[in-house]
Formats: structure tokens, sequence, C-alpha cells
């Protein structure tokens, strides 16, 4: 077991904490033999090291009021957005009322038209010969007629 | 409302630590420590009740860099290659010197290496949380760590045996 090749994939988990116990040993037996690889090891701890010294004050530090207080701005978005589609809907709403007032308008328009249109067929539809006139050249027929 | 507040708080420092550590700069970070938590506000209802909070947040923060880094890839190139990171070391005092060593030396060491190296080393994630916030294999996990420890281990003894302004010339 001992014997498996240890890869560099457990070199990094060895430093980061990561490795399986077990398999521990294996990898320090296999450090202690190669001292190249231990130079990068203590290498890459101590490369792990400086940067949590250099970054672990940033979490002492006090939050900037922009940062703790974030959503002042844009949580009123979702608001936003309801109030738009709020707004669209009273747009169309009007738009839809006057639309209506104007097709009513236009559909009374329409029945007046079709009544005299219907009068007209009343008045003119019996009269079989003479649907419209008589041209002036049949002044007999229609003196006849007459 | 007050309950998930609360919880926000609570992981708001390691939150700036980490966007601390990403970015190299004061405001930027709370930029985006800012970023992410309006974003966690609008897409809590996502989170699952039960799962880890924290690595939740992480993966917000983590989309949001990513966008930033995009969008301002150019500038952001410029920013670490350029002269202007020179100031700062010249005027470095020596007791100082190493902490600032490590700073610049992290900030020139990929993003996406970058990302990985501080959520293992310094917020201490496994490497399966760290593959699930970046949303990465974790054998990709992996060699970016590997790449990473072995670009900053260069970084700094280069950076050790020259000053800085050589390195970069």
């Amino acid at each position: 077991m001992s014997e498996l090749a240890v890869i560099e994939a457990e070199l990094h988990a060895y430093v980061d904490g990561l490795l399986p116990q077990a398999r521990r040993p294996e990898v320090e037996a296999y450090l202690a033999a190669h001292a190249e690889d231990a130079q990068r090891v203590r290498a890459w701890r101590e490369q792990n090291q400086a940067l949590r010294d250099l970054f672990d004050p940033v979490l002492a530090e006090s939050l900037p009021a922009r940062v703790r207080r974030p959503d002042l701005t844009r949580r009123m978005r979702p608001v936003l957005r309801y109030a738009a589609v709020a707004g669209w809907l009273a747009l169309g709403g009007v738009a839809g009322w006057n639309l209506h007032d104007y097709n009513v308008a236009k559909s009374a328009d329409t029945v007046a038209f079709a009544h005299r249109a219907a009068i007209a067929h009343i008045v003119y539809s019996p009269e079989v010969r003479h649907p419209v006139e008589v041209g002036a050249d049949q002044e007999a027929h229609l003196v006849a007629w007459l | 409302m007050d309950g998930r507040d609360r919880d926000f708080v609570q992981h708001i420092p390691r939150l700036r630590r980490y966007a601390r550590a990403l970015t190299g700069d004061r405001g930027r970070a709370d930029d985006l420590v800012q970023d992410t938590l309006e974003r966690a506000l609008v897409k809590f209802h996502l989170w699952q009740p039960g799962s880890d909070l924290r690595a939740w947040m992480f993966t917000i923060m983590h989309n949001v860099y990513v966008n930033q880094v995009r969008a301002s890839a150019a500038a952001v190139n410029i920013a670490l290659d350029d002269d202007t990171a020179l100031p700062t070391m010249r005027a470095t005092q020596s007791d100082r010197l190493e902490v600032r060593d490590l700073q610049v030396a992290l900030l020139r060491v990929p993003e996406e290496q970058r990302e990985v190296l501080l959520l293992v080393g310094v917020e201490q994630m496994t490497y399966e949380e760290a593959a699930g916030v970046l949303g990465i294999p974790i054998g990709t996990v992996m060699s970016r760590l590997s790449r990473a420890r072995e670009r900053l281990r260069a970084l700094i003894a280069g950076g050790a045996a020259h000053s800085a302004l050589k390195v970069v010339k």
C-alpha cells in the first residue's frame, strides 16, 4: 500500500489539510525521501500562511456603509418593477376604455348607416323595372310609365 | 427578510477578504462585494435552503467578478502589466517590502489561478467546494492550484533576487 506513488494532487492536499489521515504517513515518508518536493511543499505552506497573514486583517475591518446596506438601492428594484407593471396595466386600461368609447361611437354610426340602407332598400326594391333611372333617350317609355 | 439580511451580513467579512485579495484594491473589492450582495438579494429565491449559503454567495461573487473582468479586460491587463504598478513598489518602505511583494506577485498570477489559490489557501475551501464555486471540474481546480502555487513561488523568488523594477523592466 505504501508503495502507491504519491501524486502531486496529494502534495497539495497535504498542504491544505485535505489529505485523508490514513495517507499522511505515506506522504510524509515520500517527502522525507524527496527533498525537492519537500521544498515545494514548504513553499506552498508558507504561501498559504503569508496570504492569510496579509488578508485576514480585512475580516476585522468595520464594514463600509455601502457594503453593510447594499439593499437600499436595488432592493427597490422589484418594487419598481411592480410599479411598472401596474403602470402599464393602468395605461392599457385607459387606452382600452377610450378605444371602447371610440368603437361604440363608430358602431352607432354603423347602425345608422345600416338603418338608412334598409330604408333605401324598402323604398327602391319593389320597383323592378325602374331601380335607378330612365335615360333621356327613353322619353316615350318614361311618359308611359308616369 | 431580517433573517436573510442577518445571514448575508455574517458572510460579508469573508467576501470582502476574498474580494480584496482577488482585486488587490480596496475600492474595487468593495464594489465587487456590493454588486455581489445586491445580486444575491435579487436572486435569493434561487438559493436552496439548507445548502451552503457561503458557497452560494462566493459563486455569485465569482460570476460578478468574471463579468467585470471580461468587461474591462483590456484595462485590467494594462493596469497590472503597465508601469502604473511601479510607483507603489518604489515608494515601499523596506520593512513592508515582503508584504507588498506578495500582493504584487499575487496580482501577477492569472485571475483564474488566483481564484483557486485564494479559495483554497485563504478561504480554506475544500477542492470540491472550490470547484462548485467556480463551476469547473475538480481536476481543473487541481491543475490551476498547482500552476498558481508554482507561479507565485517563481514570482516571489524572482522578486527577492532582483528589485521589482528590474523584474518589470
